[in-house]
Parts: structure tokens; sequence; C-alpha cells
């Protein structure tokens, strides 16, 4: 009988530990970022200006009516 | 022994309760618009009033040619005696929702809120257009009139494109002067010469980057981590807003749509203005496929069309 509980107990542990990872790894707004502190070459800094500045033709896209 | 029992209970509760509370959001989100990552980008700049002008300024140039194509659309459509009421009724619409982000004010707090629901609608309009064009045409007729417009030139479109492109110096020029502070640099001369148009943007880039190089290693560091910070709280900023913009979404879309329907009802009675009205009392009355009064017009005018 006590086996069976336990058994019982471990698989409810598994499903429950499973809905959380589930959870954890299809969530998009959980971002893992792995180093991106050493970047500090003249290429990292004109990235970052690049992307602060709009080019000229940028434009709002709404889709083509045909 | 009850013990284990009683973990057992607590377990299984567990279990049973995760989902529901992870499906929460999913439930409360059901009356929010889903906003893509384009939108999301886009509305970034917007936390100075000249973003906001910009994005106001582009959303209106991608309506009035779209409008443009729309209506050469219809015209060809009409010589070939289509029956282009329910067309032209999405183009009326389109006509409003232009008349809206005009008016739209770029120095409002909610500036990125109207942005987004007046960039939503637009979206929408194209494809309800582009959706009936194809119940009333084979696929090579429609790719035969794409190709006739793909080249269309719109003259009102290119002035807003002037407009947008001064708006962009300007926007340029304040994102290169902060820059430049950032720096501990004077760049006035390059950021004049770059408004003038005497130089390009590659230039000015060429040259800060010139400067860049020339910096110590811990300098270039320190521009580095302050563009880094800079741009995490414009997309935290951006991703707020845009939240916000979500909350009461279905709310303000009724109430556009309400707008527009005592705009069209108080404007003199005509076929166009009738099935327009049909297509809002549809969208108002819950039934989200504005086509369903229009799909038996179009049905009328694709089995007697031409």
């Amino acid at each position: 009988m006590k086996k069976i509980l336990l058994t019982i107990i471990s698989v409810l542990i598994i499903l429950f530990s499973s809905v959380l990872i589930f959870h954890v790894f299809s969530d998009d707004s959980i971002e893992i970022n792995l180093g991106g502190e050493k970047e500090d070459s003249t290429g990292d800094v004109m990235n970052e200006i690049n992307e602060s500045l709009l080019d000229e033709n940028d434009e709002v896209k709404i889709g083509e009516m045909v | 022994m009850r013990k284990i029992w009683n973990m057992v209970i607590v377990l299984m509760l567990m279990v049973s309760i995760a989902p529901l509370a992870f499906a929460d959001e999913a439930v409360d989100s059901t009356d929010e618009v889903e906003i893509n990552d384009e939108t999301q980008k886009q509305v970034e700049i917007m936390d100075v009033c000249v973003g906001s002008e910009i994005r106001l300024l582009q959303l209106e140039k991608s309506i009035t040619k779209n409008i443009i194509k729309g209506e050469e659309l219809v015209s060809i459509l009409k010589d070939l005696e289509y029956n282009t009421t329910y067309l032209e009724a999405i183009l009326a619409e389109f006509e409003f929702l232009k008349e809206e982000v005009m008016d739209a004010d770029p120095n409002s707090t909610d500036a990125v809120q109207i942005f987004v629901d007046l960039k939503h609608d637009a979206v929408n309009l194209t494809k309800e257009f582009r959706d009936a064009l194809k119940e009333l045409l084979d696929d090579d007729t429609i790719e035969h009139l794409r190709e006739r417009i793909r080249e269309m030139v719109c003259e009102q479109a290119q002035n807003l494109s002037s407009k947008i492109q001064n708006k962009i110096k300007q926007f340029n020029r304040n994102q290169l002067h902060k820059l430049y502070q950032i720096m501990g640099e004077n760049g006035s001369s390059f950021l004049n010469k770059y408004q003038n148009g005497t130089l390009t943007m590659e230039q000015v880039k060429q040259q800060i980057g010139k400067m860049v190089n020339q910096m110590t290693k811990e300098k270039r560091y320190e521009i580095f981590s302050q563009l880094k910070g800079n741009k995490i709280q414009k997309k935290i900023q951006a991703k707020i807003c845009v939240q916000n913009a979500t909350d009461g979404f279905q709310t303000r879309k009724e109430s556009r749509l309400t707008n527009r329907l005592q705009k069209s009802e108080n404007m003199p009675d005509n076929p166009i203005n009738e099935e327009m009205q049909e297509r809002i009392r549809n969208r108002l009355n819950g039934n989200d496929n504005a086509g369903t009064g229009g799909n038996g017009n179009k049905n009328q005018s694709g089995g007697g069309g031409k």
C-alpha cells in the first residue's frame, strides 16, 4: 500500500514539475541572455548607434490592396 | 498513513490548480489586440513628440497610398462593369480613418494607443479590401491588377514622404546630439551639415566611427553601456505603453466605429454610404466579419458582376 502511495506521490511531483517547466520554457517574455557584457568593440558601439537612428526611407506597413 | 494521504491530496490540488493559474493570462487577454514585434518596435521612438509625428505621418502616407490604389482598382473594375459598391464602402471607411489619423495629436499622452488602434484598423481595412477582390476576381486578373498598380506614383504620398524625411532628419539629429554629449564631443558643425543635406547620414556615421576608434577601451565600453542602457529603457517604456494600449482595446474600437457610423449617417444617402453603415453595424453587433452584410452584395456583384 505504501509503495503505491509513494508511486502516486512521485508521479504527481513529476507532473507538477513538467507543468512548471513547460510554462517557463514556453513563455516568450522570459529571455535568457548569456554573456553580452564583453561587447565593447567599435563595431558594437556602432551597432548601438545604428539602432538608435531611423532610416530615412522607413515606413509603417499596412499591407497591399491587391 | 494519514499524512501520506494528505500529501497526495495537496499534490493533486497543486497539479490541478497550476494550469488554471497559467491560463489566467490567456483568459484575460481575449479582449486584447495582438500587437506584433514590428508595431512594438515602431512605438519605441514615440517617447518623443517628433517620433510620434513620424509614426502618424507614416501611417497617413500608407493609408493615402492604399486609398489611391484602391480608387484606381475600383475605376478599372467599373470599366469592366463589376459592381464595386462593397469595395467603395471600404474605401469610404478608409477616408474616415485617414481623417482620424490626421486629427491625432502627436503630443497626446495617448499617442501610442492612438497609433496602435488606427494602424490596426488600417491593416484590417486593407485586408478586407484584398479579400473582397479575391472573392470577386480570379487569380490571373488579380495578378494583372497587381502589376498595373505596382508602379503607380501617388503625388499626395510623395508630398508626405518629403515631410516624413525632414522629420526623420530632425529625429536623427536629436539622437546624434545626445550621442555627441555622451562622448563629450561637440558635433554641432556635423549635425548642422547633416540637417542641411550637405552631409549624408553615412558620412556622419563614418566621422563618429573614427572618433570611437580613437577612444580608449574603457571609454568605448562606457559609451556602449550608456547606449545599451538607453535602449533597454526605451524598450521597457514601449512595452508598458503597448500593454496600456491593449487594455480596453475593444471598447475603443466600438467607440471609433460608432463615431464613423454617426458621421456616415449625417452624410447624404447613397448606396456606398448605406453599404458602409451596414458593414459598421455588423461589426458593432459583434459580427467581426464585416463582410457578412457585404458578402451578399459581393456575391450578387460576383454573380452578375461582369
